[in-house]
C-alpha cells in the first residue's frame, strides 16, 4: 500500500490542505519541511485519526483546541454546520481504496467548543469487476485492519525521537506482540481456548454424576489455575530481566572505556593516606637532621677551642697541678693553732702567717680553675667522639631522607596517574553509572533466580496435573457410562496441544523470517559493515546487536546506527506480514549528528527505491548533509508554513 | 657571681627572625641552645660585639656540663689561659659578646641565602669544615 494523496479538511491547521505523494520513476521518496508547530506533527495525526479514529502524538496544547479548525470556527455564523474531513487514498496492487474520515460540527457562538453533531468513516474501493464500492464504520474499521492493523501500527507512522530509542523503549513483549499479531496466529489461539474450554465442560459435567470426579477435576482446576499464575509471574519477571538486562549491556557499553573511578578512587584515598604517613616520617627525619646540624654547628665551630682547652688540662696534669695535691686542712690548723708542722709558732701579723694566708688563697683560686677544668675532661672526650661519628651520622639521616622522597616521588606518580586516569570523566556521573550497574545486576540475577524458582514450581505443578489427570482417566475408565466423555476429554487434550504447537511453530518462524530480514537489510544499508556481526532476536523476542568483537553493542552504537536498525526491524515486519505500508517518520533526524546525516541521508534514499517514505523535517534537520543526498532523489517536496494569525497552514510546493 | 647569661636587647629582632626562617628547626630550640650557636659563629667569625643594653636571656644553671665546657673552652682559648675560669663573670662576657655579633651574622646569612635553602648551605659549610678539621 501507498498513500497517493492526503486532502485535509478543516482538520485543525490544515484549513484546506492537499497534498499528492505522486512518485518518481525509481523513488518514492516524500519530503516536508516545516518549523516545529506547523502542522507536521498533526499530518501524522491527521493519518491517524482518519485510519483509527484518535491522534497518538497530539501535543499539549493541540489537546485544548478543537479538532475543527480556528479560522472556520470563528468565521462560522450561529448554527452552521462545519466538518472537519480527512481523506487518505491509497494504491494497492493497482487497486485504489480512500479511506475518508469525518465529523460535522454545529456552531454556537456562545459556547468555545463546537458541538459534535455526527460521526463518518467510509472506504471506498473497486471490487472485482471494477465497480466502486463503500463500506462504513464497523466494516470500513475491519478493512483498515487488512492493510494497516491498528495494534501495530506504530511499527509504520513513527515520531523520529522515538526511532532514536526504539529497541530502548520497546520491550520483547511488544516485538513478541507484534509477531502475534502478524503471525496471524489469533484465530488458532481462540480454537486452542475454546478447545480447552470444552473439555473443562465435558469435565464438569462428569463431575457432576461422580464426587471422585468432581474432586480430581477441582483439583485439577486449582492446580492450572496456579500454573496460570506462575506462568504470568515468569512472564513478567521476564520482562523485568530483559529490562534489566538491557540496561546492564546499556551501562556496561557506556562504561567500556571508562576506568572503574570509585575502586580508582579508593585506590587514590589509600595512596594519599600512605603518603601522609611516609611524609610525616620524613618530615620528623628532616628535623633529626636539623637537630643534628643545629648540635654539629656549634660543636665543629668551638673545636678549635676544646682543643686549647685539652691541651691546658693535659700540661696542667703533667705538671700534677691537677688533681690538686694540696692538704687545705694542714694550712686552716696552722693559722687556728699557731703552731707550724715544724713547732714553730706562727705569730699575728708575722710573715709566716702572711705567707700562709697568700698560699691559702691562691690553693683556693687553682682549686676552682682545677674543678671546672676537671669538669671539662669528660664532656670533652664527648664532644669529641660526637664530631667522630658527625659525618656517618648525618649521611645515614640524609639517605633515609632520600629514600623517603623516592618513595614520596612514587606515590604522588601513582596518584597523579590516577587523577589524569579520572580527568575528563562527569566522575558523578560515572559513579552513577556504576551504582545503577551494580543495582541492575542485582535486579537480573534476583529475576533470574525467581525465574528458576518459578520454573520448577511449573514444572512440579505439570506433574501433578498429569497426575490428575492420569487419576481422572482412571476415574472415568471404571465406569461404562464414561467412556465416550473420556474419548472426547483425550480428544480435546491432543488437539489442544497440536494447536499450541502450531502456534509456537508459526510463531518461531515469523520470528526468525522477521530476524533474518533485519539482518540482511541493516547490513545491506549499514555504512559500516564490518563494525557489526549480527542481528538477532531472542527467544524472549529481544532484538540484540553484535559488535564485531562480539559483545552487545546496541546501547552504545550512534543514535544514525539505531535508528537504521530500527527501520530495517520495520521493512523487515513488513515484508514477512505482508502489510506493506508506507513508512512515515516525523523529524527523522533530529537526534541525528551533522556527521551520521549523510549516512542516514543515503538510507532514506535507498529504502525509498522499494518504499514509500515520507519524511517530516524541521528546517533545521534539512541541513546540508541530507538535502546533498535527498534534493535530487525526492519524488516531492514541499514546505508548511503558519499564516499570520497563525491558524492556517499554507503550503507551498517546492518540488 | 651572674646566675644567668645575657644578649643585647637589640639581639632579640634577630633571634626572631631565625625563629620565624625557622632554620635548623631554631623555633623549637630553648634559649641555651640558640645563644651557644649564636656563640660559635661569632667566634667562627671572631666577632665580638659589647652589649648595650644587657637582658637576661636564661640561667647558667641551664647550660649544662657540655655547655659550660663549651663557654669554658672558649674563655680559655680567648684569654690565652686557664686562669679566666676563675672569673665566672669575665667567662660570660666573652660568650655573651661572641654570642652578640654572632646572632647578627646568623641573621644576615639567612637575608643572603635563597629562602629554603639556608639549612642546605649550612651542611655544605659544615661538611667542609669536617674534611679541613681531618
Amino acid at each position: 500500500m501507498r498513500i497517493e494523496r492526503i486532502d485535509l479538511k478543516n482538520y485543525r491547521q490544515f484549513r484546506s490542505v492537499c497534498i499528492d505523494f505522486g512518485r518518481s520513476p525509481k523513488e518514492d521518496l516524500h519530503i516536508l519541511v516545516a518549523d516545529n508547530g506547523t502542522g507536521k506533527t498533526n499530518l501524522l495525526n491527521a493519518i491517524n485519526w482518519c485510519l483509527y479514529g484518535n491522534e497518538p502524538h497530539l501535543s499539549k496544547d493541540s489537546q485544548q483546541l478543537p479538532r475543527l479548525n480556528l479560522n472556520t470556527l470563528v468565521q462560522a455564523t450561529e448554527g452552521t454546520k462545519e466538518i472537519v474531513s480527512v481523506e487518505l487514498v491509497t494504491e494497492t496492487e493497482g487497486n485504489r481504496i480512500t479511506f475518508k474520515r469525518s465529523e460535522e460540527y454545529l456552531v454556537h457562538k456562545d459556547r468555545k467548543q463546537p458541538v459534535l453533531h455526527d460521526i463518518n468513516f467510509t472506504v471506498t474501493y473497486l471490487d472485482d469487476k471494477k465497480n466502486a464500492k463503500w463500506v462504513i464504520d464497523e466494516e470500513a474499521t475491519a478493512y483498515v485492519e487488512r492493510f494497516v492493523p491498528r495494534d501495530i501500527r506504530e511499527f509504520f507512522f513513527f515520531d523520529g525521537e522515538r526511532l532514536d530509542t526504539y529497541f530502548k523503549s520497546a520491550t520483547g513483549q511488544q516485538i513478541s506482540n507484534a509477531i502475534f499479531r502478524i503471525s496471524q496466529v489469533d484465530t488458532l489461539n481462540r480454537i486452542s481456548d475454546r478447545l480447552e474450554s470444552v473439555v473443562n465442560d465435558l469435565k464438569r459435567e462428569a463431575g457432576k454424576r461422580s464426587p471422585q470426579i468432581e474432586e480430581i477435576r477441582e483439583a485439577i482446576e486449582d492446580k492450572e489455575k496456579k500454573r496460570k499464575e506462575v506462568m504470568e509471574q515468569i512472564a513478567e519477571l521476564g520482562v523485568q530481566k530483559e529490562d534489566a538486562r538491557r540496561k546492564i549491556d546499556e551501562l556496561n557499553e557506556k562504561l567500556r572505556s571508562i576506568p572503574n573511578i570509585e575502586a580508582l578512587q579508593a585506590e587514590q584515598a589509600k595512596l594519599r593516606e600512605t603518603y601522609k604517613k611516609k611524609d610525616q616520617v620524613r618530615n620528623e627525619k628532616v628535623i633529626d637532621k636539623q637537630n643534628l646540624l643545629f648540635e654539629l654547628g656549634i660543636l665543629l665551630r668551638l673545636y678549635p677551642t676544646l682543643q686549647v682547652s685539652s691541651q691546658v688540662i693535659s700540661e696542667k696534669v703533667k705538671n700534677k697541678e691537677i688533681p690538686q695535691t694540696y692538704d687545705t686542712r694542714l694550712l686552716d690548723n696552722i693559722l687556728i693553732t699557731r703552731q707550724c708542722i715544724c713547732t714553730r709558732r706562727v705569730e699575728e701579723g708575722s710573715s709566716e702567717e702572711k705567707h700562709i694566708k697568700q698560699l691559702r688563697a691562691d690553693i683556693a683560686t687553682s682549686s676552682v680553675i682545677a674543678r671546672e677544668l676537671l669538669q671539662m675532661i669528660s664532656p670533652i672526650e664527648q664532644i669529641k667522639k660526637k664530631i667522630s661519628t658527625f659525618k656517618s651520622e648525618l649521611e645515614r639521616i640524609t639517605k633515609e631522607i632520600q629514600l623517603y622522597d623516592e618513595e614520596l616521588n612514587d606515590l604522588n606518580v601513582k596518584i597523579q596517574s590516577i587523577d589524569s586516569q579520572i580527568g575528563g570523566y562527569n566522575v558523578e556521573q560515572v559513579k552513577q553509572w556504576y551504582s545503577e550497574l551494580k543495582d541492575y545486576q542485582r535486579i537480573y540475577d534476583f529475576n533470574i533466580e525467581r525465574i528458576t524458582n518459578l520454573k520448577l514450581a511449573k514444572e512440579r505443578l505439570d506433574k501433578e496435573i498429569a497426575d490428575l489427570n492420569q487419576d481422572l482417566n482412571k476415574a472415568l475408565l471404571k465406569e461404562a457410562v464414561f467412556q465416550e466423555v473420556r474419548h472426547q476429554i483425550a480428544f480435546g487434550n491432543r488437539a489442544s496441544g497440536v494447536v499450541n504447537n502450531v502456534v509456537k511453530t508459526m510463531m518461531d518462524r515469523v520470528r526468525k523470517a522477521i530476524e533474518n530480514e533485519t539482518r540482511d537489510s541493516f547490513f545491506n544499508l549499514v555504512w559500516k559493515k564490518e563494525t557489526f556481526k549480527d542481528v538477532y532476536i531472542d527467544e524472549n523476542y529481544a532484538l540484540h546487536l553484535i559488535h564485531g568483537l562480539g559483545y552487545e553493542c546496541l546501547g552504545s552504537v550512534s543514535a544514525s546506527e539505531r535508528q537504521l536498525l530500527a527501520l530495517s526491524f520495520v521493512i523487515a515486519l513488513h515484508k514477512v506480514s505482508g502489510f506493506d505500508s508506507p513508512i512515515l517518520v516525523d523529524t527523522p533526524v533530529a537526534r541525528v549528528s551533522n556527521e551520521q546525516r549523510e549516512n542516514l541521508g543515503k538510507i532514506f534514499y535507498q529504502i525509498s527505491r522499494n518504499k514509500q517514505l515520507i519524511l517530516l523535517f524541521l528546517p533545521t534537520e534539512y541541513s546540508v548533509e541530507i538535502s546533498r543526498n535527498l534534493d535530487t532523489c525526492a519524488s516531492s517536496m514541499r514546505k508548511l508554513r503558519l499564516t499570520k494569525d497563525e491558524r492556517e497552514i499554507q503550503m507551498e510546493v517546492i518540488r | 657571681m651572674p646566675d644567668r647569661l645575657y644578649i643585647d636587647k637589640e639581639d632579640r629582632p634577630y633571634y626572631q627572625k631565625a625563629e620565624e626562617e625557622n632554620i635548623l628547626n631554631f623555633k623549637n630550640k630553648n634559649q641555651k641552645e640558640q645563644f651557644l650557636l649564636a656563640m660559635a659563629i661569632g667566634f667562627e667569625n671572631s666577632q665580638r660585639r659589647e652589649l648595650k643594653t644587657r637582658e637576661g636571656f636564661f640561667f647558667s644553671d641551664n647550660l649544662g656540663s657540655e655547655g659550660r665546657t663549651l663557654i669554658n673552652a672558649l674563655a680559655i682559648r680567648e684569654h690565652g689561659s686557664a686562669d679566666i675560669l676563675a672569673d665566672e663573670k669575665k667567662v660570660f662576657d666573652i660568650a655573651e659578646q661572641y654570642a652578640s655579633a654572632g646572632i647578627r651574622i646568623l641573621a644576615d646569612s639567612i637575608d643572603k641565602v635563597q629562602f629554603g635553602k639556608f639549612d642546605k648551605m649550612f651542611e655544605k659549610d659544615l661538611v667542609e669544615m669536617l674534611n679541613l678539621s681531618q
